[in-house]
Protein backbone atom coordinates (compact mmCIF):
# COMPACT_ATOMS: atom_id res chain seq x y z
CA UNK A 1 0.00 0.00 0.00
CA UNK A 2 1.22 3.48 -0.76
CA UNK A 3 3.15 5.41 0.32
CA UNK A 4 6.07 3.27 -0.61
CA UNK A 5 9.31 3.41 1.29
CA UNK A 6 11.91 4.42 -1.26
CA UNK A 7 14.66 3.96 1.26
CA UNK A 8 14.18 0.25 0.75
CA UNK A 9 14.76 0.40 -3.01
CA UNK A 10 18.46 -0.20 -2.76
CA UNK A 11 20.95 2.51 -1.86
CA UNK A 12 20.21 4.42 -5.04
CA UNK A 13 16.42 4.36 -4.72
CA UNK A 14 15.89 7.49 -2.73
CA UNK A 15 18.46 9.67 -4.53
CA UNK A 16 17.16 8.73 -7.96
CA UNK A 17 13.54 9.31 -7.03
CA UNK A 18 14.33 12.59 -5.31
CA UNK A 19 16.35 13.90 -8.23
CA UNK A 20 13.65 12.85 -10.67
CA UNK A 21 10.95 14.62 -8.66
CA UNK A 22 13.19 17.66 -8.41
CA UNK A 23 13.68 17.72 -12.17
CA UNK A 24 9.95 17.62 -12.79
CA UNK A 25 9.41 20.28 -10.13
CA UNK A 26 12.03 22.63 -11.56
CA UNK A 27 10.82 22.06 -15.10
CA UNK A 28 7.22 22.96 -14.35
CA UNK A 29 8.23 26.02 -12.33
CA UNK A 30 10.28 27.29 -15.23
CA UNK A 31 7.50 26.54 -17.72
CA UNK A 32 5.17 28.69 -15.67
CA UNK A 33 7.63 31.53 -15.99
CA UNK A 34 8.56 31.43 -12.34
CA UNK A 35 12.25 31.67 -13.13
CA UNK A 36 11.54 35.37 -13.53
CA UNK A 37 11.24 37.67 -10.53
CA UNK A 38 9.23 40.07 -12.66
CA UNK A 39 6.51 37.51 -13.22
CA UNK A 40 6.50 36.42 -9.58
CA UNK A 41 6.35 39.91 -8.14
CA UNK A 42 3.54 40.86 -10.51
CA UNK A 43 1.27 38.83 -8.24
CA UNK A 44 1.63 41.48 -5.59
CA UNK A 45 0.71 44.28 -7.97
CA UNK A 46 -2.47 42.48 -8.94
CA UNK A 47 -1.92 42.44 -12.68
CA UNK A 48 -0.76 38.85 -12.92
CA UNK A 49 -2.23 36.28 -10.60
CA UNK A 50 -0.16 33.38 -11.86
CA UNK A 51 1.42 32.66 -8.50
CA UNK A 52 -2.00 32.31 -6.93
CA UNK A 53 -3.27 30.19 -9.80
CA UNK A 54 -0.31 27.84 -9.95
CA UNK A 55 0.00 27.40 -6.19
CA UNK A 56 -3.61 26.77 -5.40
CA UNK A 57 -4.25 24.65 -8.47
CA UNK A 58 -1.27 22.52 -7.46
CA UNK A 59 -2.52 22.26 -3.92
CA UNK A 60 -6.06 21.22 -4.77
CA UNK A 61 -4.89 18.86 -7.51
CA UNK A 62 -2.53 17.06 -5.15
CA UNK A 63 -5.11 17.20 -2.38
CA UNK A 64 -7.85 15.62 -4.47
CA UNK A 65 -5.48 12.94 -5.75
CA UNK A 66 -4.20 12.18 -2.25
CA UNK A 67 -7.56 12.00 -0.57
CA UNK A 68 -9.22 10.01 -3.36
CA UNK A 69 -6.38 7.51 -3.15
CA UNK A 70 -6.66 7.36 0.61
CA UNK A 71 -10.43 7.10 0.29
CA UNK A 72 -10.13 4.01 -1.88
CA UNK A 73 -7.85 2.50 0.71
CA UNK A 74 -4.82 2.46 -1.61
CA UNK A 75 -2.73 4.81 0.48
CA UNK A 76 -2.21 4.83 4.25
CA UNK A 77 -2.83 8.36 5.47
CA UNK A 78 -1.15 7.68 8.77
CA UNK A 79 2.15 7.17 6.99
CA UNK A 80 2.02 10.45 5.10
CA UNK A 81 4.05 13.35 6.38
CA UNK A 82 1.88 16.10 7.82
CA UNK A 83 3.87 19.22 8.67
CA UNK A 84 3.51 19.86 12.41
CA UNK A 85 1.69 23.05 13.23
CA UNK A 86 3.63 25.84 14.90
CA UNK A 87 1.32 28.81 14.67
CA UNK A 88 3.62 31.39 16.26
CA UNK A 89 6.78 30.76 14.28
CA UNK A 90 4.81 29.74 11.20
CA UNK A 91 2.87 32.97 10.92
CA UNK A 92 5.80 35.16 11.93
CA UNK A 93 8.05 33.35 9.51
CA UNK A 94 5.42 33.57 6.81
CA UNK A 95 5.05 37.32 7.13
CA UNK A 96 8.81 37.84 7.01
CA UNK A 97 9.01 35.43 4.10
CA UNK A 98 6.39 37.42 2.24
CA UNK A 99 8.38 40.61 2.74
CA UNK A 100 11.58 38.94 1.58
CA UNK A 101 9.72 37.49 -1.40
CA UNK A 102 8.58 40.94 -2.46
CA UNK A 103 11.95 42.57 -1.89
CA UNK A 104 14.03 39.82 -3.45
CA UNK A 105 11.60 38.66 -6.06
CA UNK A 106 11.80 34.93 -5.43
CA UNK A 107 11.17 32.08 -3.08
CA UNK A 108 13.89 29.44 -2.63
CA UNK A 109 12.53 27.05 -5.25
CA UNK A 110 11.97 29.66 -7.94
CA UNK A 111 15.32 31.27 -7.22
CA UNK A 112 16.99 27.95 -7.89
CA UNK A 113 15.20 27.80 -11.23
CA UNK A 114 16.24 31.34 -12.03
CA UNK A 115 19.81 30.54 -11.11
CA UNK A 116 19.67 27.43 -13.27
CA UNK A 117 18.82 29.57 -16.28
CA UNK A 118 21.86 31.71 -15.52
CA UNK A 119 20.06 34.73 -14.13
CA UNK A 120 22.27 36.78 -11.84
CA UNK A 121 19.45 37.97 -9.61
CA UNK A 122 18.50 34.37 -9.00
CA UNK A 123 22.05 33.57 -8.06
CA UNK A 124 22.29 36.53 -5.68
CA UNK A 125 18.99 35.57 -4.11
CA UNK A 126 20.15 31.99 -3.50
CA UNK A 127 23.38 33.28 -1.98
CA UNK A 128 21.26 35.50 0.22
CA UNK A 129 19.13 32.54 1.28
CA UNK A 130 22.20 30.55 2.22
CA UNK A 131 23.49 33.51 4.21
CA UNK A 132 20.15 34.01 5.92
CA UNK A 133 20.01 30.36 6.92
CA UNK A 134 23.52 30.58 8.30
CA UNK A 135 22.61 33.64 10.32
CA UNK A 136 19.53 31.90 11.61
CA UNK A 137 21.56 29.08 13.06
CA UNK A 138 23.59 31.53 15.09
CA UNK A 139 20.77 33.86 16.13
CA UNK A 140 17.87 31.58 16.95
CA UNK A 141 19.03 30.63 20.44
CA UNK A 142 17.40 33.56 22.31
CA UNK A 143 14.18 32.99 20.34
CA UNK A 144 14.19 29.27 20.89
CA UNK A 145 11.26 29.29 23.26
CA UNK A 146 9.08 31.11 20.75
CA UNK A 147 10.31 28.96 17.89
CA UNK A 148 9.67 25.68 19.67
CA UNK A 149 6.58 26.33 21.72
CA UNK A 150 4.52 29.20 20.42
CA UNK A 151 1.31 27.75 19.04
CA UNK A 152 2.88 24.30 18.85
CA UNK A 153 0.01 21.92 18.21
CA UNK A 154 1.90 19.01 16.77
CA UNK A 155 0.23 17.26 13.90
CA UNK A 156 -2.96 19.20 13.30
CA UNK A 157 -4.95 18.96 10.11
CA UNK A 158 -7.67 21.37 9.08
CA UNK A 159 -10.27 18.65 9.44
CA UNK A 160 -9.19 17.74 12.95
CA UNK A 161 -9.14 21.41 13.89
CA UNK A 162 -12.55 22.15 12.39
CA UNK A 163 -13.91 18.82 13.64
CA UNK A 164 -15.17 17.85 10.21
CA UNK A 165 -14.48 14.85 8.03
CA UNK A 166 -11.43 14.98 5.74
CA UNK A 167 -13.44 15.23 2.50
CA UNK A 168 -15.44 18.12 3.92
CA UNK A 169 -12.20 20.01 4.52
CA UNK A 170 -11.08 19.10 0.99
CA UNK A 171 -14.34 20.38 -0.46
CA UNK A 172 -14.04 23.63 1.49
CA UNK A 173 -10.47 24.09 0.27
CA UNK A 174 -11.47 23.40 -3.32
CA UNK A 175 -14.37 25.82 -3.17
CA UNK A 176 -12.15 28.47 -1.62
CA UNK A 177 -9.54 27.98 -4.33
CA UNK A 178 -12.14 28.22 -7.10
CA UNK A 179 -13.47 31.37 -5.49
CA UNK A 180 -9.98 32.85 -5.39
CA UNK A 181 -9.43 32.01 -9.04
CA UNK A 182 -12.63 33.74 -10.03
CA UNK A 183 -11.80 36.71 -7.83
CA UNK A 184 -8.23 36.80 -9.06
CA UNK A 185 -9.28 36.87 -12.68
CA UNK A 186 -11.73 39.63 -11.98
CA UNK A 187 -8.93 41.67 -10.44
CA UNK A 188 -6.67 40.94 -13.40
CA UNK A 189 -9.33 42.16 -15.81
CA UNK A 190 -9.91 45.27 -13.73
CA UNK A 191 -6.22 46.12 -13.71
CA UNK A 192 -6.05 45.51 -17.45
CA UNK A 193 -8.94 47.86 -18.08
CA UNK A 194 -7.39 50.46 -15.82
CA UNK A 195 -4.05 50.24 -17.59
CA UNK A 196 -5.71 50.41 -21.00
CA UNK A 197 -7.52 53.54 -19.91
CA UNK A 198 -4.26 55.31 -19.07
CA UNK A 199 -3.33 57.93 -21.57
CA UNK A 200 0.14 57.20 -22.80
CA UNK A 201 2.29 60.12 -23.96
CA UNK B 1 17.67 39.00 -22.61
CA UNK B 2 15.24 36.81 -24.46
CA UNK B 3 12.32 35.78 -22.35
CA UNK B 4 9.85 34.26 -24.79
CA UNK B 5 7.10 35.19 -22.40
CA UNK B 6 4.48 34.15 -24.87
CA UNK B 7 5.79 30.64 -24.40
CA UNK B 8 4.92 30.44 -20.74
CA UNK B 9 2.43 27.66 -20.21
CA UNK B 10 -1.02 28.37 -18.85
CA UNK B 11 -0.78 28.78 -15.06
CA UNK B 12 -3.68 26.45 -14.34
CA UNK B 13 -2.07 23.79 -16.49
CA UNK B 14 1.20 24.28 -14.67
CA UNK B 15 -0.68 24.03 -11.42
CA UNK B 16 -2.21 20.70 -12.40
CA UNK B 17 1.18 19.38 -13.49
CA UNK B 18 2.82 20.62 -10.31
CA UNK B 19 0.05 19.06 -8.29
CA UNK B 20 0.68 15.82 -10.11
CA UNK B 21 4.37 15.93 -9.21
CA UNK B 22 3.49 16.75 -5.64
CA UNK B 23 1.09 13.81 -5.51
CA UNK B 24 3.71 11.53 -7.03
CA UNK B 25 6.07 12.56 -4.30
CA UNK B 26 3.59 11.66 -1.56
CA UNK B 27 2.72 8.42 -3.30
CA UNK B 28 6.26 7.22 -3.69
CA UNK B 29 7.97 8.68 -0.65
CA UNK B 30 5.27 9.58 1.85
CA UNK B 31 6.33 13.21 1.92
CA UNK B 32 5.96 16.22 -0.35
CA UNK B 33 8.50 18.49 -2.01
CA UNK B 34 10.83 21.04 -0.47
CA UNK B 35 13.61 23.49 -1.17
CA UNK B 36 14.80 25.49 1.81
CA UNK B 37 15.65 22.33 3.75
CA UNK B 38 18.05 21.27 1.05
CA UNK B 39 19.72 24.67 1.15
CA UNK B 40 19.95 24.51 4.93
CA UNK B 41 21.84 21.27 4.61
CA UNK B 42 24.10 22.84 2.07
CA UNK B 43 24.94 25.62 4.50
CA UNK B 44 25.55 23.13 7.28
CA UNK B 45 27.81 21.03 5.09
CA UNK B 46 29.84 24.06 4.07
CA UNK B 47 30.16 25.21 7.67
CA UNK B 48 31.18 21.75 8.68
CA UNK B 49 34.19 21.81 6.42
CA UNK B 50 35.47 25.15 7.65
CA UNK B 51 34.27 25.22 11.24
CA UNK B 52 33.15 21.80 12.46
CA UNK B 53 33.36 22.97 16.02
CA UNK B 54 30.79 25.65 15.40
CA UNK B 55 28.46 23.13 13.78
CA UNK B 56 28.70 20.72 16.67
CA UNK B 57 28.19 23.39 19.29
CA UNK B 58 25.29 25.19 17.65
CA UNK B 59 22.07 23.30 18.16
CA UNK B 60 20.49 24.22 14.84
CA UNK B 61 23.39 23.01 12.71
CA UNK B 62 24.20 20.11 14.99
CA UNK B 63 20.71 18.77 14.46
CA UNK B 64 21.24 18.74 10.73
CA UNK B 65 24.79 17.56 10.50
CA UNK B 66 26.64 17.39 13.77
CA UNK B 67 29.14 14.67 14.55
CA UNK B 68 28.89 11.71 12.23
CA UNK B 69 25.71 12.75 10.47
CA UNK B 70 25.90 12.70 6.68
CA UNK B 71 24.48 16.15 6.06
CA UNK B 72 24.08 15.95 2.32
CA UNK B 73 22.79 12.41 2.17
CA UNK B 74 19.17 13.52 2.25
CA UNK B 75 16.28 13.62 -0.20
CA UNK B 76 16.00 17.40 0.04
CA UNK B 77 19.54 17.87 -1.19
CA UNK B 78 19.04 15.53 -4.14
CA UNK B 79 15.74 17.16 -4.93
CA UNK B 80 17.32 20.63 -4.98
CA UNK B 81 19.89 19.36 -7.47
CA UNK B 82 17.03 18.02 -9.55
CA UNK B 83 15.28 21.39 -9.48
CA UNK B 84 18.39 23.03 -10.91
CA UNK B 85 18.53 20.47 -13.70
CA UNK B 86 14.83 20.65 -14.47
CA UNK B 87 14.83 24.42 -14.51
CA UNK B 88 17.83 24.49 -16.81
CA UNK B 89 16.30 22.00 -19.23
CA UNK B 90 13.06 23.91 -19.47
CA UNK B 91 14.92 27.18 -19.88
CA UNK B 92 17.06 25.73 -22.63
CA UNK B 93 14.09 24.32 -24.51
CA UNK B 94 12.14 27.55 -24.23
CA UNK B 95 14.97 29.86 -25.18
CA UNK B 96 15.06 31.42 -21.75
CA UNK B 97 18.52 30.17 -20.91
CA UNK B 98 21.30 32.72 -20.77
CA UNK B 99 22.93 35.38 -18.65
CA UNK B 100 20.67 38.15 -17.57
CA UNK B 101 18.98 39.88 -14.68
CA UNK B 102 15.26 40.08 -14.11
CA UNK B 103 14.41 43.49 -12.74
CA UNK B 104 11.77 46.17 -12.62
CA UNK B 105 11.90 48.89 -15.27
CA UNK B 106 13.11 51.58 -12.88
CA UNK B 107 15.83 49.62 -11.13
CA UNK B 108 19.47 49.35 -12.11
CA UNK B 109 21.14 45.97 -12.31
CA UNK B 110 23.33 46.81 -9.33
CA UNK B 111 20.39 47.79 -7.13
CA UNK B 112 18.45 44.74 -8.24
CA UNK B 113 21.25 42.40 -7.27
CA UNK B 114 21.55 44.09 -3.89
CA UNK B 115 17.86 43.70 -3.19
CA UNK B 116 17.94 40.13 -4.43
CA UNK B 117 20.65 39.44 -1.90
CA UNK B 118 18.86 41.20 0.95
CA UNK B 119 15.50 39.67 0.10
CA UNK B 120 17.16 36.30 -0.10
CA UNK B 121 18.67 36.72 3.33
CA UNK B 122 15.33 37.59 4.85
CA UNK B 123 13.68 34.68 3.07
CA UNK B 124 16.45 32.32 4.14
CA UNK B 125 16.18 33.35 7.76
CA UNK B 126 12.40 33.16 7.83
CA UNK B 127 12.18 29.74 6.16
CA UNK B 128 13.98 28.22 9.09
CA UNK B 129 11.68 30.01 11.50
CA UNK B 130 8.63 28.67 9.72
CA UNK B 131 10.23 25.29 9.10
CA UNK B 132 9.82 25.40 5.37
CA UNK B 133 9.13 27.59 2.37
CA UNK B 134 6.42 27.81 -0.25
CA UNK B 135 7.40 24.37 -1.54
CA UNK B 136 7.69 22.49 1.71
CA UNK B 137 5.04 24.28 3.72
CA UNK B 138 2.57 25.95 1.38
CA UNK B 139 2.45 23.37 -1.41
CA UNK B 140 3.16 20.15 0.46
CA UNK B 141 1.66 21.05 3.80
CA UNK B 142 -1.23 22.74 2.05
CA UNK B 143 -2.06 19.68 0.00
CA UNK B 144 -2.08 17.42 3.04
CA UNK B 145 -4.24 19.99 4.90
CA UNK B 146 -1.81 20.84 7.70
CA UNK B 147 -3.30 23.77 9.60
CA UNK B 148 0.07 25.39 10.24
CA UNK B 149 0.95 25.25 6.57
CA UNK B 150 -2.22 27.04 5.54
CA UNK B 151 -1.55 29.68 8.17
CA UNK B 152 1.97 30.10 6.82
CA UNK B 153 0.69 30.40 3.27
CA UNK B 154 -1.76 33.19 4.08
CA UNK B 155 0.93 34.95 6.10
CA UNK B 156 3.22 34.89 3.07
CA UNK B 157 0.64 36.53 0.85
CA UNK B 158 -0.12 38.96 3.65
CA UNK B 159 3.50 39.92 4.09
CA UNK B 160 4.02 40.40 0.38
CA UNK B 161 0.95 42.57 -0.15
CA UNK B 162 1.78 44.58 2.94
CA UNK B 163 5.07 45.84 1.51
CA UNK B 164 4.18 45.84 -2.19
CA UNK B 165 3.24 49.49 -2.33
CA UNK B 166 6.17 50.82 -0.26
CA UNK B 167 8.60 48.87 -2.43
CA UNK B 168 6.88 49.51 -5.74
CA UNK B 169 9.96 51.15 -7.22
CA UNK B 170 11.55 47.73 -7.33
CA UNK B 171 9.06 46.37 -9.80
CA UNK B 172 7.05 49.11 -11.50
CA UNK C 1 -18.51 25.65 -22.43
CA UNK C 2 -15.25 27.40 -21.67
CA UNK C 3 -12.50 25.02 -20.58
CA UNK C 4 -11.95 26.99 -17.37
CA UNK C 5 -15.56 26.63 -16.31
CA UNK C 6 -15.45 22.96 -17.24
CA UNK C 7 -12.33 22.31 -15.17
CA UNK C 8 -13.71 24.24 -12.24
CA UNK C 9 -16.87 22.17 -12.40
CA UNK C 10 -14.77 19.02 -12.59
CA UNK C 11 -12.75 20.04 -9.54
CA UNK C 12 -15.88 20.84 -7.56
CA UNK C 13 -17.40 17.59 -8.74
CA UNK C 14 -14.39 15.61 -7.58
CA UNK C 15 -14.51 17.35 -4.22
CA UNK C 16 -18.19 16.63 -3.66
CA UNK C 17 -17.76 13.15 -5.03
CA UNK C 18 -15.15 12.55 -2.38
CA UNK C 19 -17.55 13.68 0.31
CA UNK C 20 -20.18 11.30 -1.01
CA UNK C 21 -17.80 8.36 -1.29
CA UNK C 22 -16.28 8.90 2.11
CA UNK C 23 -19.46 8.76 4.14
CA UNK C 24 -21.16 11.62 5.93
CA UNK C 25 -20.33 11.23 9.58
CA UNK C 26 -17.44 8.98 10.52
CA UNK C 27 -15.09 8.77 7.58
CA UNK C 28 -12.55 6.14 6.75
CA UNK C 29 -9.86 7.80 8.75
CA UNK C 30 -11.89 8.14 11.88
CA UNK C 31 -12.80 4.50 11.45
CA UNK C 32 -9.19 3.50 10.93
CA UNK C 33 -8.10 5.46 13.98
CA UNK C 34 -10.88 3.92 16.03
CA UNK C 35 -9.77 0.44 14.97
CA UNK C 36 -6.21 1.35 15.77
CA UNK C 37 -7.25 2.52 19.21
CA UNK C 38 -9.18 -0.65 19.91
CA UNK C 39 -6.33 -2.84 18.77
CA UNK C 40 -3.92 -0.97 21.00
CA UNK C 41 -6.25 -1.37 23.96
CA UNK C 42 -6.70 -5.07 23.24
CA UNK C 43 -2.95 -5.58 23.04
CA UNK C 44 -2.49 -3.79 26.33
CA UNK C 45 -0.21 -1.19 24.77
CA UNK C 46 -2.11 1.69 26.28
CA UNK C 47 -2.38 0.70 29.92
CA UNK C 48 0.58 1.91 31.94
CA UNK C 49 1.20 0.45 35.38
CA UNK C 50 1.70 2.72 38.40
CA UNK C 51 5.30 1.55 38.60
CA UNK C 52 6.04 2.68 35.07
CA UNK C 53 4.30 6.02 35.52
CA UNK C 54 6.25 6.68 38.71
CA UNK C 55 9.46 5.98 36.80
CA UNK C 56 8.39 8.33 34.01
CA UNK C 57 7.64 11.07 36.51
CA UNK C 58 11.23 10.90 37.67
CA UNK C 59 12.56 11.08 34.12
CA UNK C 60 13.48 14.67 33.42
CA UNK C 61 14.24 14.02 29.77
CA UNK C 62 10.70 13.48 28.62
CA UNK C 63 7.74 15.81 28.34
CA UNK C 64 5.04 14.24 30.47
CA UNK C 65 1.56 15.67 31.02
CA UNK C 66 -0.71 13.97 33.54
CA UNK C 67 -4.43 14.64 33.28
CA UNK C 68 -6.77 13.69 36.08
CA UNK C 69 -10.28 13.05 34.76
CA UNK C 70 -12.01 12.72 38.11
CA UNK C 71 -14.22 15.38 39.69
CA UNK C 72 -12.88 18.27 41.70
CA UNK C 73 -13.44 16.96 45.23
CA UNK C 74 -11.62 13.73 44.41
CA UNK C 75 -8.85 15.71 42.80
CA UNK C 76 -8.45 17.95 45.81
CA UNK C 77 -8.35 14.99 48.12
CA UNK C 78 -5.42 13.44 46.31
CA UNK C 79 -3.81 13.69 42.94
CA UNK C 80 -0.49 12.89 41.35
CA UNK C 81 2.17 15.55 41.41
CA UNK C 82 1.78 18.02 38.53
CA UNK C 83 -1.47 16.40 37.44
CA UNK C 84 -4.08 18.73 35.96
CA UNK C 85 -7.82 18.60 35.53
CA UNK C 86 -8.40 19.40 31.87
CA UNK C 87 -11.18 21.86 31.04
CA UNK C 88 -11.88 19.70 28.00
CA UNK C 89 -10.25 16.99 25.91
CA UNK C 90 -9.28 19.67 23.43
CA UNK C 91 -6.71 20.91 25.94
CA UNK C 92 -5.08 17.50 25.92
CA UNK C 93 -5.35 17.20 22.15
CA UNK C 94 -3.63 20.55 21.68
CA UNK C 95 -0.37 19.42 23.23
CA UNK C 96 2.52 18.56 20.92
CA UNK C 97 2.71 15.04 19.48
CA UNK C 98 5.80 14.09 21.41
CA UNK C 99 4.42 14.93 24.84
CA UNK C 100 3.44 11.80 26.72
CA UNK C 101 -0.17 12.32 27.77
CA UNK C 102 -1.21 10.22 30.75
CA UNK C 103 -4.91 9.88 31.52
CA UNK C 104 -5.73 9.12 35.13
CA UNK C 105 -9.24 8.31 36.32
CA UNK C 106 -11.05 6.32 38.97
CA UNK C 107 -10.96 3.21 36.79
CA UNK C 108 -9.82 1.97 33.38
CA UNK C 109 -13.16 2.37 31.67
CA UNK C 110 -13.38 6.10 32.28
CA UNK C 111 -9.80 6.75 31.16
CA UNK C 112 -10.13 4.54 28.08
CA UNK C 113 -13.21 6.43 26.98
CA UNK C 114 -11.20 9.61 26.86
CA UNK C 115 -8.35 7.73 25.18
CA UNK C 116 -10.62 6.60 22.36
CA UNK C 117 -11.96 10.11 21.84
CA UNK C 118 -8.47 11.60 21.72
CA UNK C 119 -7.24 9.04 19.25
CA UNK C 120 -10.25 9.51 17.03
CA UNK C 121 -9.16 13.09 16.45
CA UNK C 122 -5.57 12.21 15.77
CA UNK C 123 -4.03 12.43 19.23
CA UNK C 124 -0.62 10.86 19.71
CA UNK C 125 1.29 9.41 22.65
CA UNK C 126 -1.79 8.98 24.82
CA UNK C 127 -1.81 6.42 27.62
CA UNK C 128 -3.95 5.54 30.63
CA UNK C 129 -2.96 4.63 34.15
CA UNK C 130 -4.00 1.01 34.57
CA UNK C 131 -6.25 0.66 37.55
CA UNK C 132 -6.51 4.40 38.01
CA UNK C 133 -5.99 6.14 41.31
CA UNK C 134 -6.95 3.09 43.41
CA UNK C 135 -4.14 1.06 41.84
CA UNK C 136 -1.70 3.91 42.41
CA UNK C 137 -2.61 4.25 46.05
CA UNK C 138 -2.47 0.49 46.54
CA UNK C 139 1.15 0.56 45.47
CA UNK C 140 2.41 3.81 46.92
CA UNK C 141 0.28 4.69 49.90
CA UNK C 142 0.52 2.35 52.85
CA UNK C 143 -2.85 1.26 54.15
CA UNK C 144 -2.38 3.22 57.31
CA UNK C 145 -2.41 6.49 55.46
CA UNK C 146 -5.67 5.83 53.63
CA UNK C 147 -7.71 7.21 56.49
CA UNK C 148 -5.65 10.38 56.52
CA UNK C 149 -6.06 10.56 52.80
CA UNK C 150 -9.82 10.43 52.94
CA UNK C 151 -10.02 12.84 55.84
CA UNK C 152 -7.83 15.52 54.44
CA UNK C 153 -7.46 17.27 51.12
CA UNK C 154 -3.79 17.02 50.45
CA UNK C 155 -4.17 17.20 46.70
CA UNK C 156 -0.74 16.87 45.22
CA UNK C 157 1.15 17.21 48.47
CA UNK C 158 0.70 13.66 49.69
CA UNK C 159 3.86 11.58 49.76
CA UNK C 160 2.22 9.25 47.25
CA UNK C 161 1.77 12.12 44.81
CA UNK C 162 5.42 11.89 43.92
CA UNK C 163 6.69 8.60 45.31
CA UNK C 164 10.35 7.90 45.87
CA UNK C 165 10.88 5.09 43.40
CA UNK C 166 13.98 3.74 45.07
CA UNK C 167 12.41 3.31 48.44
CA UNK C 168 9.21 1.92 46.98
CA UNK C 169 10.92 -1.17 45.55
CA UNK C 170 8.86 -1.14 42.42
CA UNK C 171 7.50 -4.31 40.93
CA UNK C 172 8.90 -5.08 37.50
CA UNK C 173 6.93 -3.69 34.63
CA UNK C 174 6.87 -3.99 30.90
CA UNK C 175 7.35 -0.47 29.54
CA UNK C 176 4.45 0.65 27.38
CA UNK C 177 5.31 4.26 26.67
CA UNK C 178 7.23 4.59 23.44
CA UNK C 179 9.92 7.21 23.68
CA UNK C 180 11.96 8.50 20.78
CA UNK C 181 10.67 8.43 17.20
CA UNK C 182 7.06 7.38 16.93
CA UNK C 183 6.82 4.17 14.93
CA UNK C 184 5.27 4.06 11.51
CA UNK C 185 4.91 7.74 10.86
CA UNK C 186 7.80 9.42 9.10
CA UNK C 187 10.16 10.93 11.62
CA UNK C 188 10.76 13.88 9.37
CA UNK C 189 9.64 14.77 5.93
CA UNK C 190 9.65 18.48 5.58
CA UNK C 191 12.05 21.29 5.00
CA UNK C 192 12.23 22.00 8.68
CA UNK C 193 12.10 18.44 9.96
Amino acid sequence: MAPFDVTTWGGWGEPVVSIALGILFGFVLERAGFGSAKKLSAQFYLGDMSVLKVMFTAIITAMLLIYWTVGFGWMDFERLWVNPTYLGSGVAGGLLFGVGFLVGGYCPGTALVSMATLKLDGLFFVVGVLGGIGIFGFTIAPLDNFWTHSGAYGTLTLFDWLRVSPPTAVALAVLMALGMFAGGEAVERWIERRNAGEVKP
Amino acid sequence: MKQNEDRFWNPYLCGVLLGGVLYLSFLVTGHGLGASGGLARGVTAALKTVAPGAVNSTAFFAGLGGGDKAVLSHWLVWEVLGVLVGGAISGLLAGRFGLGTHRGPRLSVRKRLLFALLGGMLVGWSTQLSRGCTSGQALSGGAILSAGSWAFMFAVFGGGYLVAYPFRKLWR
Amino acid sequence: MKPKVLSAAAAAGLAFGLVALWGPTSGRRAQALENQAERAIARGDVQVTPAELATLMHNRQIALAIFDLRDEPAFNQFHLADARRPASLAVIRALPDKTVKMLVAENDAAALGAYRELLRTGGKQVYVLAGGIPAWLALFAPASSHFALLAGALGGRHPASFPDIEAAQLPKFEPKVKLGAAGGKKASGGCGG
